[in-house]
């Protein structure tokens, strides 16, 4: 919902760190529970890159499980076995397995919403 | 082709007001709280009915956040503790520079606990750090007891629930026990308080755990001011 603030804040980010370069991609880690729609995202950023050094960039989304804690054991594991299922539901679903190492019913969230710019490629000056 | 790496987070701009805004907020002893909930679900409620039991023994300051109107500020002004509107316009949540902005018209050495109610949604505000010691949930029983498999981050990242309209429950298919044991599903750390803010029922049980965290913020707070002093 608010993507267009999220991709103008990622742009001032990349062209920041672009050395005056122009920026060919970024790849960016979305945690499951960050909320960011990656459409909607690549969508916004193609608009709000326009006319800047990121003009055209491809985005590259990196999905990032959300970490778990087992209560019991504290085994720390997370939803990257349900990855095909969208963040929300990937959760519900290992809360409801419990944790793979013991079988504790018990899991905490314990972390997830991570939306970090990772890198950025530019074309060699 | 080269690659130059970053390793930012997006919102760290953000993030960097938010930690100056909670020292800001740690060296005057203030609690600070990030109050969370779908539109309707009795954040206002839940204030007014806090601001009138706790009047004379703690001070509250209320920032309220929506997207038009001053009437949640009007009410919480009613109800007798001091409050500053922000309207967001479209926005759908609080970020902390709107924040600052509003504390300016805030007398913070006349507060105990600030309380900073967002915008009415369960999703977006979660993203943003506002300076908070801690967010608070409200989840009413109308919405349903499975919200907090629905909507886990809000759930994820909170210390306590409200939830609220429980004297609702015979005309309702939603159980309060459900929806407790759902959101401790989510997050087994949280203190859940299911109350009415229309009857004024289970409320002892969230004003209780409201004064233990502003003697816990005190206690931090005297702390920090001892160890200054010996240094």
């Amino acid at each position: 919902m608010h993507e267009m603030s999220l991709a103008q804040s990622l742009l001032d980010l990349a062209v920041k760190h672009a050395q005056g370069q122009p920026i060919q991609a970024l790849r960016v880690r979305v945690g499951a529970l960050s909320g960011v729609v990656g459409d909607s995202l690549a969508f916004c950023f193609d608009f709000v890159s326009k006319g800047t050094l990121a003009e055209g960039a491809r985005l590259i989304l990196e999905p990032v499980p959300v970490p778990l804690r087992c209560r019991a054991c504290r085994a720390a594991t997370t939803t990257a076995r349900h990855a095909d299922l969208p963040g929300y539901e990937a959760v519900s679903l290992a809360l409801e397995e419990g944790c793979p190492i013991c079988g504790g019913k018990a899991l905490d969230v314990v972390g997830g919403a991570d939306f970090q710019l990772v890198e950025i490629e530019v074309k060699d000056g | 082709m080269a690659k130059i790496p970053v390793l930012a987070d997006v919102t760290s701009a953000n993030n960097e007001l938010a930690d100056e805004l909670r020292a800001e907020l740690a060296r005057r002893g203030i609690l600070t709280l990030n109050l969370i909930a779908s539109p309707g679900a009795g954040k206002t409620t839940l204030l007014e009915r806090t601001i009138a039991a706790l009047a004379g023994e703690l001070r509250l300051a209320v920032v309220e956040g929506d997207l038009a109107t001053s009437l949640d500020a009007e009410r919480i002004v009613q109800a007798g503790a001091p409050a500053v509107q922000i309207n967001t316009g479209g926005g759908c949540h609080l970020e902390a520079q709107m924040v600052r902005q509003a504390l300016k018209q805030i007398d913070l050495d006349q507060t105990d606990v600030l309380v900073i109610e967002n915008v009415g949604n369960l999703v977006c505000p979660t993203g943003w750090d506002l300076g908070e010691d801690a967010k608070v949930v409200v989840a009413s029983l109308p919405e349903g007891d499975d919200k907090p498999l629905k909507y886990p981050s809000a759930f994820a990242t909170a210390q306590a629930v409200v939830v609220n309209k429980i004297d609702l429950e015979p005309y309702l298919p939603a159980r309060a026990e459900t929806m407790r044991a759902n959101a401790l599903r989510i997050n087994g750390s949280l203190a859940v308080f299911a109350v009415s803010c229309a009857t004024g029922a289970g409320l002892e049980g969230w004003l209780d755990w409201l004064r233990g965290r502003v003697r816990e913020k005190r206690a931090a707070h005297q702390r920090a001011a001892q160890a200054s002093a010996h240094a």
